[in-house]
């Protein structure tokens, strides 16, 4: 846990600038990577993408902190889109010599260990998070980045907008759709 | 987690979702989360930035150009029909003996000499998708609460 819980990214305050940003980072890391592996749907490349992010995001760091977050989550979806679009390449390349990605040859959502105190929780929950990730997946690009970025990891409109590059607007109507689209994806849900 | 009749729970199961897989995560997940934040702390704190790479991307661009340009082998030529081997036969010689692993290796390794080339993900977007349409195109319009917004 690296004495860091899922809890929201630190607030603005003294500490010197490298633990600032170490702290920021583990703050966010986890969030980080469960959203990118919603998106993505591979451990690896969403450990890729976190990193990438990470990097990326360093290179902002005399940003105010009141807006790292924000910043990090921005850096974080064009991270995972450049993921998709190198992904899609390289399934193209192979594709050509008539090979199967592997990545698309086995879910390793599946294999990822879990702690849940009990096996039969575990494998519920494992069940709807690998259902969750298919529906997101299936969704257009916006309309699963609105989602991830407003519903599940809570970034208000504004912030939303922001880190999409487009404005609150176009957010709700995207967060519209893509609810609208789960709904019918996820009906056992109901 | 009990939500209103009316009320769509699937957002609200999905967020419950998330938190709870954030609080299960692996120990191996939070291990390499820890070491690759320690590495992106690392790699910031270097000074400058290394160019040798432009050449090879140039090449690797034009490369992997040049096989995306190739028609895929379950992609049949309009007015031809596919070519099929017939039952029994063995499977078509590729490039080398193991087709398999110089794919991935090719495409790889160009796409490794890539990652930090802003130029080649801008060429990227253009890219058409498995589905046959350019990565970013934007979705159809679909009927929503706020008509009149242009995505």
């Amino acid at each position: 846990m690296d004495g860091h819980g899922p809890a929201r990214p630190l607030s603005p305050n003294a500490a010197p600038p490298e633990m600032a940003l170490d702290g920021f980072l583990a703050s966010v890391e986890r969030r980080a990577f469960r959203m990118a592996e919603l998106a993505l749907g591979h451990r690896e490349d969403a450990l890729d993408a976190v990193q990438d992010a990470m990097i990326a995001f360093l290179g902002y760091r005399e940003r105010p902190q009141s807006e790292w977050q924000a910043l990090f989550f921005s850096v974080l979806r064009s991270r995972i889109t450049d993921r998709h679009r190198r992904n899609t390449v390289r399934r193209r390349v192979l594709a050509v010599f008539g090979v199967r990605d592997e990545v698309d040859a086995e879910d390793p959502m599946a294999q990822l260990a879990d702690t849940a105190p009990g096996p039969a929780e575990a494998d519920e929950r494992q069940r709807a998070w690998k259902a969750l990730g298919h529906a997101l997946r299936a969704l257009p690009r916006r309309q699963r980045e609105a989602f991830l970025l407003r519903e599940l990891q809570g970034l208000s409109g504004a912030e939303t907008a922001a880190a999409m590059g487009c404005t609150e607007g176009s957010v709700k109507t995207h967060l519209f759709r893509a609810q609208a689209a789960l709904r019918t994806q996820l009906e056992d849900w109901r | 987690m009990s939500t209103p009749a009316h009320e769509d729970p699937s957002p609200h199961r999905a967020r419950a979702l998330f938190e709870a897989q954030i609080d299960a995560l692996d120990g191996a997940t939070a291990t390499a989360l820890r070491a690759r934040r320690r590495e992106a702390l690392a790699k910031a704190t270097r000074q400058g930035r290394s160019t040798w790479w432009w050449p090879a991307s140039g090449i690797a661009t034009a490369a992997l150009a040049v096989v995306l340009w190739l028609p895929r082998p379950d992609a049949p030529t309009p007015g031809t029909a596919p070519v099929t081997s017939p039952p029994g036969s063995p499977p078509a010689a590729g490039p080398s003996d193991d087709p398999a692993t110089d794919a991935a290796r090719f495409a790889d390794t160009a796409l490794v000499e890539l990652e930090d080339d802003a130029e080649f993900y801008a060429w990227l977007a253009t890219v058409p998708d498995d589905a046959g349409t350019p990565f970013d195109t934007p979705a159809p319009p679909v009927p929503g609460p706020h008509e009149g917004l242009t995505l």
